[in-house]
């Protein structure tokens, strides 16, 4: 019996800080609120990076206190992590979120307030909803469609002019297998090679057609229309001509950039992102940036549009100090010009000049580049006219390997045919 | 104590265990069914009822029809040369030198690395400017072999990553079978002059009836639910040509907020997997039925 006792005596005694810290936590401070803050840790935006704009905006609302709540990373989005929240009844009280289209179904997010401050968004109208509410604030613009290149390579194969048009982007990466040198480093291994298909893709199929995914839906157009199967078509050649460098179907996302990075191929398709890496800065040649190449020499950008903001839980209990937090997040000019810098990103702003930062040289680059783009639109698996069935990615990663793997054009784009018809839902 | 107290306390008594496994077995497979009748994303507070539309949606699926295949025969490779593997290496490895320690920790220690840590390092040995490329072309100067860019090669790659870290199980449970056979029949064996071929055949195979049923379920089971390992290795690529099925499901359920159909695929995996499964048991311990 005094066993017993004493090992019941040890549980309590273990199990008794369990207790104490469950007690602790569900004590609030007298006065203020505690709000939880779902952050998404990137190579670009850090812990520290989140930590400093959290300290920034305690500054600012000393009577709010943020929890930051990080979300498991090793996926391309937060979204699972979200939804395992949500289900656990624990869903943060401000996301950073990418796919807010199946939270706000699911009446996760509350509608935010329109106020003078908003109004400054100058693709306000695009982010209200089909009912008639604004569910994130984000301000910025992301660029997808870059072609980043070795200068010092350039130099070394004699391209003097920049290719503009997809006759001279060739002309170039003949010029570069001359001179022995790998022209294109693309990833084959992963989500990678169907967003490079996509951006290459984009100039032509979504210039033609800015609303081309509302039109599939409609069935108004197919993949196998001229504009998609050209771009299938050139994507294949590029690779058969090695252009793409032969070992892309083998290399994955870090592997590609790396390869570029280590001065082994003179360019590498990405998005604006790249230009705020670390590594991309510390590389020790310098790096330019183009657009992709188009028939006829115009810029025609893919870029994305505000479509990773920060929105409030519909069942937050401070309300008012989740939609505050969420606004100095999305517009703020201190933690979106920081931001702009570390992801090479636009401000959406109608008062840009508020939200400036010391641009790379890359960043400069890429600046002209946005300046003079004729046509930008959304891409891969953002709306272009219509969102795109959820997994469209996988079906866009499935197509571009099977051009990289010696499928058929008419394999890849039946791919994606077949996947829009079977999972398109509305 | 009466007998209807204490069958009332034995019943007691396993009330806590029923609920854990009507908790944490039953329900999800009750709930994982009923999913599959719904079109609900996983997210939505509400869905609607399609009846049958998803379970008869996975018969025109040629990328899940495709997963089923390859998880077969990628199942069925795993447990034959898992098995085979295993055993040669318990027959080999049960002496009681203290050398056979070591060989049995090697042989052993990578089952207990995490697949997820150790598909890394098997992508860092076989990527495309990995250590093994690396290698070939430094000493022998060949070309870079794309070892999981090539649709046979990365499955290659995958069985032998799963063979890799398998066979120890499977080692494992052969030598606690080989440990219950006595050893009179050895010595009889010796005296009637038994080649090593002989003993095996007619002493320790068939002895290791029960020891094969358990090895060939474990691994069998295991593989038809095989995940971390394409999920690190390659990503079920190239051309999706390595998801098995696990792989295949969560891509639908979750990747593609299908969670309905999710449902209604791992519902029929469920079904193939018990088929199966109780038809290699039931085979199995035929081989079984000497002993007693």
């Amino acid at each position: 019996m005094k066993k017993v006792g004493l090992v019941l005596f040890l549980i309590l005694a273990l199990a008794s800080p369990v207790f104490a810290a469950g007690n602790a936590e569900a004590v609030k401070p007298a006065e203020g609120v505690e709000i939880d803050f779902q952050i998404w840790v990137t190579p670009n935006l850090t812990v520290e990076y989140w930590e400093d704009l959290v300290a920034d905006f305690s500054k600012k609302h000393p009577d709010i206190k943020v929890n930051i709540v990080q979300a498991i990373t090793g996926e391309s989005t937060a979204d699972n992590f979200l939804r395992t929240r949500l289900a656990a009844g624990n869903f943060p009280d401000v996301s950073h979120v990418f796919t807010e289209d199946m939270f706000i179904e699911a009446k996760a997010f509350m509608p935010l307030p329109i106020d003078d401050d908003v109004k400054q968004l100058r693709n306000l109208e695009g982010m209200i909803k089909a009912d008639g509410n604004l569910y994130t604030y984000d301000s910025i613009t992301l660029v997808h469609g870059l072609i980043y290149y070795n200068k010092a390579l350039f130099e070394k194969a004699g391209i003097t002019e920049l290719p503009k048009t997809q006759a001279q982007f060739d002309a170039a990466c003949e010029k570069l297998l001359a001179a022995g040198i790998v022209p294109i480093s693309v990833a084959g291994a992963d989500w990678t090679s169907g967003f490079v298909l996509s951006i290459m893709a984009a100039p032509q199929v979504f210039y033609n057609n800015t609303v081309w995914y509302r039109d599939r839906n409609d069935k108004k157009v197919s993949f196998f229309d001229t504009d998609w199967r050209e771009s299938a078509t050139r994507f294949k050649t590029m690779y058969e001509k090695g252009y793409i460098y032969k070992g892309a179907p083998a290399m994955d996302y870090t592997a590609s950039q790396q390869f570029f990075l280590d001065g082994k191929a003179a360019m590498y398709p990405m998005g604006s992102w790249f230009s705020g890496a670390p590594e991309a800065l510390a590389a020790n040649f310098k790096i330019g940036v183009i657009a992709p190449p188009t028939k006829d020499g115009g810029a025609y950008m893919a870029a994305i549009a505000n479509r990773n903001g920060y929105a409030v839980s519909a069942t937050s209990k401070n309300p008012e100090a989740a939609i505050a937090l969420a606004k100095y997040m999305g517009l703020d000019p201190y933690p979106v010009s920081k931001r702009l810098a570390l992801e090479g990103g636009f401000s959406d702003m109608k008062n840009p000049d508020a939200y400036a930062y010391d641009m790379t040289y890359i960043q400069e680059g890429i600046n002209e580049l946005y300046k003079a783009a004729t046509v930008m639109t959304n891409n891969y698996n953002h709306p272009v006219g219509a969102n795109p069935p959820d997994g469209f990615t996988d079906a866009m990663t499935r197509a571009a390997q099977m051009l990289l793997t010696g499928g058929t054009v008419d394999a890849a784009l039946g791919e994606l045919e077949s996947y829009w018809d079977a999972n398109q839902t509305k | 104590m009466d007998q209807k107290r204490l069958d009332l306390q034995k019943s007691l008594m396993v009330c806590p265990s029923m609920l854990i496994y009507l908790t944490f077995m039953a329900l999800p497979i009750a709930l994982t069914v009923y999913y599959g009748f719904t079109n609900w994303n996983g997210v939505a507070p509400s869905w609607q009822f399609v009846g049958l539309k998803n379970y008869l949606r996975a018969f025109t699926d040629k990328q899940f029809l495709y997963s089923v295949r390859f998880t077969l025969v990628f199942s069925i490779v795993i447990t034959l040369l898992s098995n085979a593997l295993g055993l040669l290496f318990a027959v080999l490895v049960n002496g009681k030198q203290r050398s056979m320690n070591f060989f049995r920790s090697m042989i052993f220690i990578p089952l207990l690395i995490s697949p997820i840590a150790a598909g890394f390092v098997w992508k860092a040995l076989f990527s495309y400017s990995g250590i093994i490329n690396q290698f070939l072309e430094r000493w022998f100067g060949l070309e870079a072999i794309m070892f999981l860019g090539k649709p046979d090669m990365a499955k290659l790659i995958l069985i032998l990553f799963t063979l890799w870290q398998n066979i120890g199980f499977c080692m494992v449970i052969y030598l606690a079978g080989l440990q219950t056979i006595p050893p009179d029949f050895f010595d009889a064996a010796a005296i009637d002059g038994a080649n090593p071929w002989q003993r095996f055949k007619s002493i320790i195979f068939p002895y290791l009836a029960p020891s094969t049923t358990s090895a060939v379920l474990v691994m069998f089971t295991s593989a038809m639910r095989e995940y971390p390992r394409p999920l690190v290795l390659t990503a079920g690529g190239p051309v999706g040509q390595t998801e098995t099925l696990a792989f295949r499901i969560f891509k639908v359920g979750f990747d593609a907020n299908q969670l309905g159909y999710g449902s209604a695929m791992a519902a029929w995996v469920l079904l193939l997997t018990s088929l199966l499964s109780i038809a290699i048991s039931r085979l199995l311990r035929r081989r079984e039925e000497f002993l007693k």
